[in-house]
């Protein structure tokens, strides 16, 4: 059994404080992944994203920078060989965690290139890209597999008479790892003649766990989140919710003060109220693409020197709202341009690959100046409008859905000072999302009480999220008196009470599913 | 309620005190909560009186803070969310108005203008509404329909930090142009968008909004202490923040937007004074209701000591310094906590009363029973017998008459009557300010004043106004210009040429003008500002001065850095740009400059502008690559030596042969300039070419003086021969002070003797420059004793002698003893003794007569005049060896000021210690350090009064602590001469401006 070594994939779906939560943790982490390898992911846009392991592997591992080791061409006489079947971390690696490059030259007469071949290497700890002369023929490249056996079938005319090369990148995430099946497991097979494979492999030792791990630090706004219990695979014809689920929004102010006005969250659930919709606003005021900033601690994966970690549960991302690029428009300085911008989402949905395949891109609404303040919106809009195209772009590619609200909301007036929403803005914004989502943009007269649910529902899940006294309740201040009880001995009182605005706002959430409508309004 | 009965009470208090709390900021709740008991325990000044004005059957509870209208009514900020809300509880917090209708001095009437507010901390009143910081919101709340209750509510921005309630943005302020001042503590962190970009504020430090622009901008760690709590402005607008600490800080010099932090994790802040405990807010007393001696004080809210605390300022270089005086209230309640204070419409001053046996936010926990939310004062500090004062009805005034109102005698009436013309829409006010000006008298004697206060309504509207700004900024009063140099700042967007109208303000004889242009340069974000920083930094070391200069280096980085590596940035003096490049990148600027001169191809004329700013702050290898290149260029050839005399620079290998063709060039500021350089590095092979250039009549004077002082460090036999050859009286007289100073470097008897004899055959005036260049020598005083031992000079010279070496502030009894000696004055060194200085004191206050004191302030034998200024003096130096007298008596009882004139010793004001240096060689200095880092010491000679910088490692000896102040030059004067001047120095209280 392994145990995961980075701690987002922490899945907890209610409020757990027992000890046995890191137990459900790990038999959870197991269960999922034994059963999310299937085919690839059926969504099939421009670029494929790559999976979350390998990402970080291309990113430092020193074989995976171009294609050079995976050759017949390269050199390999000067690596040491290893005893194959067999775990590196017992022979000639101890401990090792991390990538392996492992290759093997085999000589093949005339007709055994020309005959069907498949590769068998039995099992490997944990997951493997395999090349033979350079062309990839398989690989497991999430965790989960080290008991799957592989067998890669060898596409005709690659394999050539004489000398032949088979490159196995092996990734191991914690514990003993390698091309660890039986001998008799590792072989090619050729027609109905076996070349076995088993003995010494040269090898190399690649990018370790270490920076691995560095690299694979989640972006600090997305350290909330966790995957949901099932695998949430793309919206196969644009945006539809067909089972109850978490709906979270990230952005930045806009997004956030969307919470004040409750008019997206009303307008998503009257369409749906056979499900049950929870909305968690995580948008933080002045978060961007390239920088978000959240109190220390907060959602923190490891116990700080100066008190408890954030207890908090963590929150299963099923579809996400991403609100960014107007603030990014505005940032100046030699890093900042709508490349850098398309940089630093794609860093970002990179991510969140890992979560979710249910991804919605908003485009910010665009400038004005109702308040005479001395802004130009022309030269604003058309830098803007570059940003917007960006993001536009990055939805196609990833065949994502976008709801542009630039477009739409331009020429009414929707801000206050030119930036943030009015509360006609967001009423307008809400509106256009849900029409370019595909259903009514309409408020009935009942809703308006689903509303003024939302609202209220939204004000507890504010001083949930962003809670005041921050420094008290889980930063660096926990230590003072100030959160504690006044009666020596008692325990702290804080995250009680932070805790009591979330199951207030569960109940709330319960009582709108309830007296939702189960009648569609369109 | 109370929950705890006696017994649990008096449990807690005893575990409280052994947990290691201050019983100052948490303990046990008394006994009697009555206002009659909190009053029965003030202590006060037995001028004042104390009444309860409001407390909590007006509606009030936890008043947080307070600000008056101009209808005069009181509005009271008050919460009961705080310090942390409960779950499952809606916040509703209130701005509450009380008001007094029958001028009895208590509240009669209270209403509620907003509630359902979340933690308000801090709010002020302007543009038709109010304007509260709730929470993560600044939000502005207004009431439309006339009812007195806000029906508008809108969030202008959000983003501010909560991590610590008692830090949220607070202490709403106006500046003199109408922007909104606020702050916050130490574990907020802001991300703010605003439609000009996202403005960010880490910890404490200080937000400033121009309302109608929607523009932020932070500024980090503006008070010192970690919390900011509180502004307060001087009558010309000068800016003072408090943190809730002790510290008062100057803000200005904190203005400038910057990540980085002057002086350190706690740095960040000019601090001016404090209170010895925990205190927030302030009040700069203005109220002829009041006693005549709290004018100009600080007055201080002492929520930890329970107590109203009192500072005194004084003028301090560009900023000021505070005196702490005994309290003005002391209470024994321990629930009395006092958070803010302020003067009312009768004139007396008002104090919001958090009402709490808990204050501490972290010292007990934040849901501790005993933290009172039931309670809460408003106290009213009167002065017995002395009448209310009677405001003006501002609220029914016209802008015409508001106008009127800004050339009121009082701060609280101009305040008032500028918020209303703030809130006035743009087509009433500006027409009427403008006529208002026009029709001011030129004699008006608040003339300037009432100028400044009318383009303070200017920018509340955002309307700029060049003319009336040009004649701020050439005011008599420096107040005014340097004022109107901070308008520059804010309006440069709208200036046709910003930088260049604050050329005259960075050379302004005052530090505080000077001071303000450097803060303006840093708004304005060009690379061109530096050259403005950098210049206002010529003058007086200052520490304002300082800081601020540092700051805006830091802040103007990103664009005077990539313009000086491009060669496009031209100081004014070369030393400007050492000043930059040794505060931050001299060395990645130097290794940029290199790189281009070795790849690029450039142009003749910018290869010697860069080599010229290699050379200036570049290395030996530099210097022998700017020889090569730029020989024949005169500005390279004086980077080289301004180098070499500032920061010693060394000679490159074979600098002799390189600098020959300089030598017999044409041109002869290249042949100066290749002199002083031989000279600063001794090149010994040219020692006969620069003697005979010393001695070569036919020469320029300025050649020949060149290398007479170049001489003076030259190692050649000869030399001597030739120095003593050019002290002939044949010389021109400049030459001969050279050529003394010079042989003094290699013969300081022989120079003593020669000066003792040329003292007696030369002109009155040429003295003293004989006298600076032997005493600037080690050991020039000593030889000079030792010489006029035995050589004669008449009286007369040593009178000249004398007032010389008083005026520069030389403190040398030997040479003093001997000269008095021969002019015949008998002088008896009085010992302190405390007796005679209050038998003398006496005298001084009953019998002296001022007038006469002064006439003999400004007598030359005593030379007062040639340090200390006064203000209105004609002809005080401006260059200040001696603290400015001006208000002198306001800070300084009448015995330690006549310990300070009889025994300067026993009193010297900080900073006017004087540093007497020598040099390994061989020159001796007297003066103030003007600023000092790792290699270099600057230090302004007072004989010279030039700034001279010395290598650290060529200090051979360095003495601190003495005063420059001579001790005998009142022992001439008779008891009744003595006795006038200490009267006349005893009236030297705070000016205050002329009142109309």
């Amino acid at each position: 059994m392994k145990m995961h070594p980075l701690g987002y994939f922490i899945h907890v779906r209610a409020p757990l404080a027992s000890l046995l939560a890191s137990l459900l943790i790990i038999a959870g982490v197991c269960a999922f992944h034994v059963v999310a390898e299937s085919k690839p992911s059926p969504k099939k846009p421009n670029s494929t994203p790559l999976p979350h392991w390998t990402r970080l592997i291309m990113a430092v591992d020193p074989g995976s920078q171009g294609d050079a080791w995976t050759k017949s061409s390269f050199n390999h006489a000067k690596w040491k060989t290893m005893k194959i079947p067999g775990h590196f971390d017992t022979a000639q690696l101890p401990n090792f965690d991390g990538v392996v490059w492992f290759r093997k030259t085999i000589k093949l007469s005339p007709e055994q290139a020309k005959s069907k071949a498949i590769l068998h290497l039995g099992q490997i700890d944990d997951m493997d890209v395999t090349w033979v002369n350079g062309t990839r023929v398989g690989g497991y490249e999430n965790p989960g597999h080290h008991y799957t056996v592989r067998n890669y079938p060898v596409p005709a005319g690659l394999l050539k008479t004489g000398k032949n090369t088979i490159a196995v990148r092996v990734m191991d995430h914690g514990a003993p790892g390698g091309i660890a099946g039986n001998p008799e497991q590792l072989f090619l097979e050729l027609g109905k003649e076996t070349v076995p494979l088993a003995n010494l492999w040269h090898y190399a030792p690649g990018a370790n766990l270490n920076a691995l791990n560095k690299q694979a630090e989640v972006h600090i706004f997305l350290r909330p989140l966790t995957r949901p219990a099932k695998p949430v695979p793309a919206f196969a014809k644009g945006f539809k919710i067909t089972d109850d689920q978490t709906i979270i929004l990230l952005g930045g102010a806009n997004a956030a003060e969307s919470s004040r006005y409750g008019w997206i969250e009303t307008l998503i659930s009257a369409k749906h109220p056979k499900h049950q919709l929870s909305f968690r606003n995580m948008a933080w005021p002045a978060d961007t693409v390239y920088q978000q900033q959240r109190p220390r601690n907060f959602f923190g994966t490891s116990k700080p020197s100066y008190g408890e970690t954030d207890h908090r549960p963590t929150i299963a991302a099923d579809t996400i709202f991403l609100w960014f690029g107007k603030m990014e428009s505005l940032e100046t300085g030699s890093e900042k341009n709508p490349a850098s911008f398309r940089t630093s989402y794609e860093a970002i949905l990179n991510q969140l690959d890992d979560y979710t395949g249910r991804v919605v891109l908003l485009t910010p609404a665009p400038f004005e100046d109702p308040l005479g303040i001395g802004l130009d919106p022309k030269e604003l809009n058309i830098n803007l409008a570059e940003y917007v195209a960006t993001i536009r772009e990055l939805a196609d590619d990833r065949g994502l859905p976008v709801v542009n609200l630039f477009t739409e909301l331009k020429g009414k007036p929707v801000t206050s000072d030119g930036q943030m929403l009015s509360t006609e803005g967001h009423r307008l914004a809400a509106e256009v999302i849900a029409r370019q989502l595909g259903f009514s943009s309409q408020l009935s007269t009942g809703n308006e009480t689903l509303r003024d649910a939302f609202i209220t529902k939204n004000a507890l899940w504010r001083q949930y999220w962003l809670p005041t006294n921050w420094a008290f309740l889980y930063g660096n201040r926990q230590t003072q008196p100030s959160s504690r009880s006044h009666i020596r001995g008692k325990p702290r009182w804080f995250p009680e009470d932070v805790n009591k605005s979330l199951s207030d706002l569960e109940q709330m959430e319960k009582k709108i599913w309830k007296e939702l409508p189960k009648k569609e309004t369109d | 309620m109370r929950r705890f009965g006696l017994f649990l009470g008096t449990f807690l208090a005893t575990s409280l005190l052994t947990r290691g709390q201050n019983p100052l900021s948490v303990s046990p709740p008394e006994k009697n909560n009555s206002p009659q008991a909190e009053l029965a325990s003030f202590s006060i000044d037995s001028r004042l009186q104390v009444n309860l004005f409001a407390d909590e059957t007006m509606g009030i509870a936890n008043p947080i803070c307070f600000r008056w209208d101009p209808l005069g009514r009181l509005w009271v900020l008050c919460t009961w969310a705080y310090p942390q809300l409960k779950p499952g509880t809606k916040p509703d917090d209130k701005l509450i108005i009380l008001e007094d209708t029958d001028g009895d001095g208590r509240a009669d009437k209270s209403s509620t203008f907003a509630d359902g507010l979340n933690m308000p901390t801090g709010f002020a009143l302007g543009h038709g509404g109010v304007y509260i910081g709730n929470g993560r919101d600044l939000i502005h709340v207004k009431d439309t329909s006339g009812n007195g209750k806000a029906d508008q509510k809108k969030i202008l921005f959000t983003g501010f930090g909560t991590g610590d309630t008692h830090q949220n943005i607070n202490s709403f302020a106006w500046t003199p142009g109408g922007e909104l001042l606020f702050s916050q503590g130490l574990h907020c962190f802001s991300r703010v968008e605003t439609p000009w970009g996202i403005r960010r504020l880490d910890e404490h430090g200080s937000w400033r909004l121009r309302p109608l622009r929607r523009q932020l901008h932070s500024y980090r760690r503006t008070s010192g202490g970690g919390n900011p709590w509180g502004f307060a402005f001087g009558d010309w607008g000068e800016p003072f923040i408090k943190s809730n600490g002790g510290e008062v800080s100057e803000l200005l010099p904190s203005m400038i937007h910057t990540d980085h932090i002057a002086g350190g994790y706690w740095g960040g802040a000019m601090l001016i004074g404090a209170t010895k405990i925990k205190s927030m807010a302030i009040n700069i007393v203005d109220s002829p209701h009041l006693p005549k001696d709290l004018q100009g004080d600080f007055l201080i809210a002492g929520y930890f000591a329970r107590n109203i605390a009192r500072l005194r300022p004084t003028t301090d270089g560009a900023g000021h310094k505070l005196t702490t005086l005994a309290p003005l209230l002391t209470s024994s309640h321990n629930a009395f906590r006092p958070v803010d204070l302020n003067i009312g419409p009768d004139g007396a001053l008002y104090i919001a009363d958090w009402f709490n046996p808990i204050i501490g936010h972290y010292q007990a926990s934040l849901r501790h029973p005993d933290r009172d939310k039931d309670h809460g004062r408003i106290w009213r500090i009167s002065a017995k017998g002395s009448p209310s004062l009677k405001p003006p009805s501002l609220a029914k005034m016209k802008a015409s008459e508001l106008c009127e109102q800004l050339g009121s005698p009082l701060r609280r009436t101009r305040k008032l009557a500028k918020l209303r013309l703030m809130d006035l829409p743009k087509i009433d006010a500006i027409p009427a300010i403008q006529k208002w000006i026009d029709e001011l008298k030129s004699d008006d004697p608040r003339l300037e004043h009432k100028l400044f206060e009318a383009i303070g309504v200017f920018e509340s509207h955002e309307t700029v106004n060049v003319s009336l700004l040009k004649q701020l900024l050439t005011a008599k009063d420096h107040r005014a210009r340097a004022y109107a140099t901070r308008v520059i700042g804010r309006w440069h967007h709208l200036l046709e040429d910003p930088l260049s109208l604050l050329k005259n303000s960075a050379t302004d004889k005052h530090s505080r003008v000077r001071l303000e242009a450097i803060v303006a340069a840093s708004d304005i974000r060009e690379a061109d500002s530096i050259i403005i920083a950098a210049q206002a930094t010529d003058g007086p070391k200052d520490r304002f001065i300082d800081f601020a200069f540092t700051q805006a280096v830091h802040a103007l980085a990103t664009h005077w850095k990539p313009a000086l590596m491009a060669g496009n940035l031209q100081f004014n003096q070369s030393s400007h740009l050492l000043r930059v490049v040794s505060t931050i990148g001299g060395n990645e600027v130097a290794e940029v400059i290199r790189q281009k001169l070795a790849t690029q191809k450039l142009k003749p004329e910018e290869t010697t502008k860069l080599i010229a700013l290699l050379a200036g702050i570049g290395n030996s290898a530099d210097a022998e690559l700017a020889l090569k290149i730029g020989i024949d260029n005169p500005g390279v050839l004086l980077a080289l030596t301004d180098s070499a005399r500032a920061r010693n620079l060394q000679a490159p290998a074979g600098a002799a042969k390189l600098i020959s063709p300089a030598l017999v060039s044409q041109d002869n500021a290249i042949r100066i300039e290749a002199i002083r350089l031989s000279g600063l590095w001794s090149l010994n092979e040219h020692s006969e070419t620069i003697g005979s250039i010393a001695t070569d009549r036919p020469e320029k004077l300025a050649l020949r003086l060149a290398a007479t002082e170049a001489l003076g460090s030259m190692n050649d036999p000869s030399i001597i021969k030739t120095l003593e050859k050019l002290t002939a009286i044949e010389s021109p007289p400049i030459i001969r002070a050279a050529a003394i100073g010079s042989l003094a470097t290699r013969d300081v008897k022989r120079a003593a003797s020669l000066t003792a004899s040329l003292l007696t055959k030369v002109e009155a005036k040429e003295i003293e420059p004989l006298l600076s260049a032997l005493l600037q020598r080690t050991r020039g005083t000593d030889e000079l004793v030792a010489t006029l031992a035995t050589e004669t000079i008449s009286a007369d010279t040593a009178k000249l002698m004398l007032r010389w070496l008083n005026s520069t502030g030389r403190n040398e009894p030997k040479l003093t003893e001997l000269l008095n000696k021969i002019i015949g004055l008998k002088v008896t060194t009085q010992k302190y003794n405390p007796d005679y200085v209050a038998e003398l004191a006496k005298e001084a206050l009953n019998e002296g007569d001022a007038v006469n004191g002064k006439k003999i302030f400004q007598l030359p034998i005593i030379s007062c005049t040639a340090c200390h200024a006064v203000d209105g003096i004609e002809g005080t130096v401006t260059t200040l060896k001696g603290p400015n007298l001006t208000a002198l008596a306001a800070g300084l009882p009448v015995d330690i000021i006549i310990e300070s004139v009889l025994w300067p010793d026993r009193q010297i004001k900080e900073g006017y210690q004087a540093t007497t240096v020598l040099t390994k060689d061989g020159r001796a200095l007297n003066g103030f350090v003007h600023s000092e880092d790792k290699t270099v010491l600057r230090i302004r000679d007072l004989t010279t009064g030039k700034i001279a910088s010395l290598q650290i490692d060529n200090i051979k000896q360095r003495t601190k602590g003495v005063t420059v102040m001579p001790p005998q030059l009142t022992a001439n004067l008779t008891r009744t001469e003595l006795r006038d001047l200490i009267k006349y120095l005893t009236t030297l209280e705070t000016v205050k401006e002329p009142q109309p």
